[in-house]
């Protein structure tokens, strides 16, 4: 993320599975830009406000050993100067016209985003014009910019306990893959990359065939169109952009990394299972699994390991949203005194169960309407529908299945769920990551 | 647009009003108050198949006396089991019908908010009533969950971001009832009882100092009635709002206090001062002010800071959320090695914007970000259920915000400065470093009458 204290985000959002009436398909209209981007365009007039989130397809799966982080620097440089608009005026011309803007980068996408008055929408798109045509990368804002990242990253590790273990995790169960390397980047990186890797990784990357861009809001689609069309269109890059070509071999036993921290107050535990990517077909009955694993106070592991046993304070169990094979990823923070050993057990136990003998389907149908629940909240905001259409688009094999979803959700039976449980839920198939003051024996 | 009710025996209906500006509106409002006293705000939106709803009780954390976190607990427990249902049924109804249910404690109001689907909001109203008006705090699950928030208070620790605030209160407060930290802290959580919060419930949780808010997918007519069903026996009796005294004057000389933290690889600062109370009359108009100093990216803070020292990942200021007393903070971070770069720094921005205060082409950039900001925050559900409550609460009337995009454009070059030496404190400030000390207490001692303090004393009552 580019703006102030917020975190990475890699998590999945909201995976809704129906759509109320008030949005529809037909509603949304879609324009292929010469150059080759793609526009979504949805006309929401509930408040006198618009939004551009413009997705390119480039994260930290795009860059090699030396240069890992550089996608989210360089998310950080497309503020920092283009050839009509010198260092410092991005914000200062948005900001006049009304309009915030944020950004942010994940293992898979580069994602930004402006919040404006719909009035300022042309002042926006000449604005995202220009950096993406112009961009000029400029010596000192290099620099002062290294020391943000470096601030960002630290500020990361500082104030979240689990920064340290996730990042030692997820590099112990990726050896090949490049989701091995945090998105933030190492550290020896971050202070090492030159303005010739940043040229480089605007030329390659940054082709306009290569991003989405999402409009949502008071607009009209008259107006929208012709700015873009004079804007945005004419610029064009011929280069291809090279596939990501690793591809993770499976794992053949179970992995273990220990991380110990002196100041730490609890145990922390993390479990990761090897899963497929968001556009599989058991992507949803995944997410239906996590939900019932542990949302909410009934949850199996919620109930089991915080509210039964006390063993821990806080259980989570989450889905990847990811281009590639990702992970499954199980948090627990354990509870005073308690030991690892004792939290991994029980977990074990835990997931044994519900391996051997499925879920019910009074625990489907809780999970389904938290699904639906969370998708229309989502959809209340003018910057919930431009994401989920976004997200839609690039993760999950169009815009349009947004609005089949529900069909999809509706499908997962128990019999899905017990499918996926036993199909990626072997100890084989896992890294666990301990985190404590001292490594047990 | 004005709206009304329709007379009702049970329920005395008046109007509020619409918030409208030049460009936004927001939906219509309509009020109500029971027999008992309850305030009842509607507010309908038909975009989502949703409804919010947030009972809020004028008690906080200004009501726990010696025992911190007592509100906090007796608000987080009321979920443990009520008269008519217990723990477990609880739990099967929130996760059956997808109930996100959650609370919040302020120094002087307390919510119980949920958000459902709009067709479950019979059932989500009567768990909300019993929440409310019969919870039962059985011993064995509230020790439980006393034991967890103890943990997690003690946990806390470990993101300095999380609990600077909080000290910061802790320091310029000191005597003062706002000092009280919402959620208590791990010394006096550990000694609440379910005695203890059953009885603060009894003494506080009553409908003539609560409203409820819903906004969403209803019929208000239906709605009314459904509000009545399940709050209408809610008994009525002498609890008043707390009346809290404000502080005359901020510090009187530059205090630095260091929270020792050996593991830090960064300092976390919270400087500040007295401040105004929220919502008073100019809090549009200052809300223009601080965004030029430290409520955007291109604020004066932030622009030093990050944008052109790349000392910080971000740097901001901003008035906290009191009614009574306020306080003015900057906040920001930065590596061991910067600290003093970076304090040096923020004070230099700071003094250099109360002597010079603002120019033409900053205000006028500043009053249209505010302006164009402002729509998105009541978009949500929840955005308008929280701005209903803030206007019972705060004892505000609707014209507060009904008003704000006029007063944003009336604000002179003038009046912004004016506004600065008035309402921003003047040094000497309180300054809190949560970091290394063996790597900056030297320097620190040279900022004014210090204190260092280990990071564990935050845990325990004592005077920071």
């Amino acid at each position: 993320m580019r703006r102030l204290l917020k975190v990475l985000i890699t998590a999945a959002l909201i995976q809704p599975f129906s759509l109320y009436s008030a949005t529809k398909k037909e509603d949304v209209e879609e324009y292929r830009l010469k150059n080759g981007m793609k526009v979504l365009f949805l006309k929401d007039d509930s408040i006198p406000n618009a939004n551009m989130y413009v997705f390119w397809r480039v994260g930290s799966r795009n860059e090699q050993p030396g240069i890992t982080g550089l996608s989210h620097f360089f998310e950080h440089m497309m503020f920092n100067g283009s050839k009509n608009y010198p260092p410092g005026s991005f914000d200062v011309v948005m900001e006049a016209a009304g309009g915030a803007n944020n950004a942010y980068t994940s293992n898979d996408v580069t994602v930004y985003t402006n919040w404006f008055p719909s009035s300022a929408f042309s002042t926006i798109a000449s604005l995202e014009a220009d950096r993406i045509a112009y961009l000029q990368l400029d010596d000192k804002k290099i620099e002062s910019e290294r020391g943000v990242v470096l601030s960002e990253r630290s500020t990361g590790l500082e104030n979240d306990p689990w920064e340290e273990l996730y990042i030692s995790a997820r590099s112990t169960a990726f050896l090949a893959h490049p989701y091995s390397w945090p998105v933030i980047g190492w550290e020896a990186d971050i202070k090492a990359w030159t303005k010739a890797d940043l040229q480089k990784y605007f030329d390659t990357y940054y082709n306009p065939s290569n991003a989405v861009m999402v409009i949502v809001g008071a607009l009209d689609p008259k107006f929208v169109l012709d700015e873009l069309q004079k804007k945005i269109e004419p610029i064009s890059r011929k280069n291809v952009i090279p596939p990501v070509r690793t591809i993770e071999p499976p794992q053949k036993g179970e992995r273990r990394v220990w991380v110990t921290k002196d100041d730490i107050s609890n145990p922390h535990f993390l479990a990761l299972y090897h899963v497929p990517e968001s556009k599989h077909a058991d992507h949803v009955a995944l997410n239906i699994l996590a939900v019932i694993l542990s949302d909410g106070p009934s949850s199996r592991l919620y109930k089991s390991l915080v509210d039964e046993q006390r063993l821990a304070l806080e259980v989570d169990a989450s889905n990847a949203k990811a281009f590639d094979p990702d992970l499954f990823t199980f948090t627990i923070v354990g509870a005073d005194g308690k030991k690892l050993s004792a939290i991994e057990k029980a977990f074990d136990k835990e997931l044994d169960k519900v391996i051997q003998g499925g879920i019910t389907e009074k625990e489907l149908a809780a999970a389904k309407k938290k699904y639906l629940v969370s998708f229309y909240k989502g959809m209340e905001t003018i910057n919930g529908k431009a994401q989920l259409l976004g997200d839609y688009e690039v993760f999950h094999g169009g815009y349009a299945n947004l609005f089949s979803a529900a069909d999809s959700y509706k499908a997962v039976t128990t019999a899905d769920v017990k499918r996926v449980l036993t199909k990626y839920f072997s100890r084989s198939n896992r890294t666990i990551g301990l985190l404590d003051q001292r490594q047990e024996q | 647009m004005f709206r009304a009710f329709g007379s009702c025996a049970l329920l005395l209906t008046i109007m509020i009003s619409e918030v409208a500006s030049a460009q936004f509106k927001l939906p219509v409002m309509t009020e109500t108050t029971l027999d008992n006293g309850l305030r009842v705000i509607f507010i309908e939106q038909h975009e989502v198949p949703l409804i919010a709803v947030a009972v809020a009780v004028r008690a906080g954390s200004v009501n726990d006396g010696k025992a911190w976190g007592l509100a906090s607990m007796a608000t987080a427990g009321v979920d443990l089991g009520t008269k008519a249902y217990s723990k477990k049924q609880i739990e099967e109804i929130e996760d059956q019908n997808a109930f996100q249910i959650s609370t919040t404690l302020g120094k002087e109001y307390l919510t119980i908010s949920a958000e459902a689907a709009a067709e479950d909001a019979p059932t989500l109203m009567k768990l909300l009533g019993e929440l409310v008006k019969n919870p039962v705090y059985p011993a064995k699950e509230f020790d439980k969950l006393r034991d967890r928030v103890v943990s997690q208070s003690r946990k806390s620790k470990e993101s300095p971001n999380q609990i600077a605030t909080d000290v910061f209160e802790r320091v310029y407060y000191g005597a003062h009832p706002y000092a009280s930290p919402e959620n208590g802290v791990a010394e006096t959580l550990s000694k609440i009882t379910a005695a203890n919060v059953q009885a603060f419930h009894k003494s506080y949780f009553q409908p003539q100092i609560a409203s409820i808010a819903i906004a969403g997918d209803f019929d208000s007519k239906a709605m009314k009635d459904l509000i009545g069903k399940e709050f209408a026996d809610w008994k009525k009796g002498s609890a008043q709002a707390t009346k809290i005294e404000s502080i005359a004057e901020g510090p009187k000389e530059a205090e630095v206090i260091l929270i020792d933290k050996p593991d830090a690889r960064e300092t976390t600062f919270r400087i500040g001062g007295k401040g105004p109370v929220s919502f008073n009359p100019v809090y549009p108009k200052l809300s223009v002010v601080n965004t030029i100093l430290g409520g955007r990216f291109t604020s004066l803070l932030n622009d030093a800071l990050r944008v052109k020292s790349g000392y910080t990942y971000g740097a901001r200021s901003g008035f906290g959320q009191q009614r009574s007393s306020g306080t003015f903070v900057m906040s920001t971070f930065t590596a061991n090695e910067t600290t003093f770069k970076t304090l040096d720094l923020a004070l230099e921005t700071y003094r250099k914007f109360l002597t010079q205060g603002v120019d033409q082409k900053t205000l006028d950039s500043a009053k249209s970000y505010v302006k164009g900001q402002y729509p998105p925050q009541y978009e949500t559900l929840d955005g308008l259920t929280s701005l209903a409550t803030s206007l019972f609460v705060f004892e505000k009337d609707i014209e507060t915000f009904n008003k704000f995009e006029s007063e944003v454009d009336a604000l002179t070059l003038a009046e912004a400065n004016e506004l600065v030496k008035t309402y921003l404190p003047k040094e000497p400030l309180t300054i809190l470093m949560i970091g290394k000390a063996s790597e900056i207490a030297g320097q620190a001692k040279t900022y004014g009458r210090f204190r260092q303090l280990p990071i564990g004393r935050v845990d325990s009552a004592a005077a920071l």
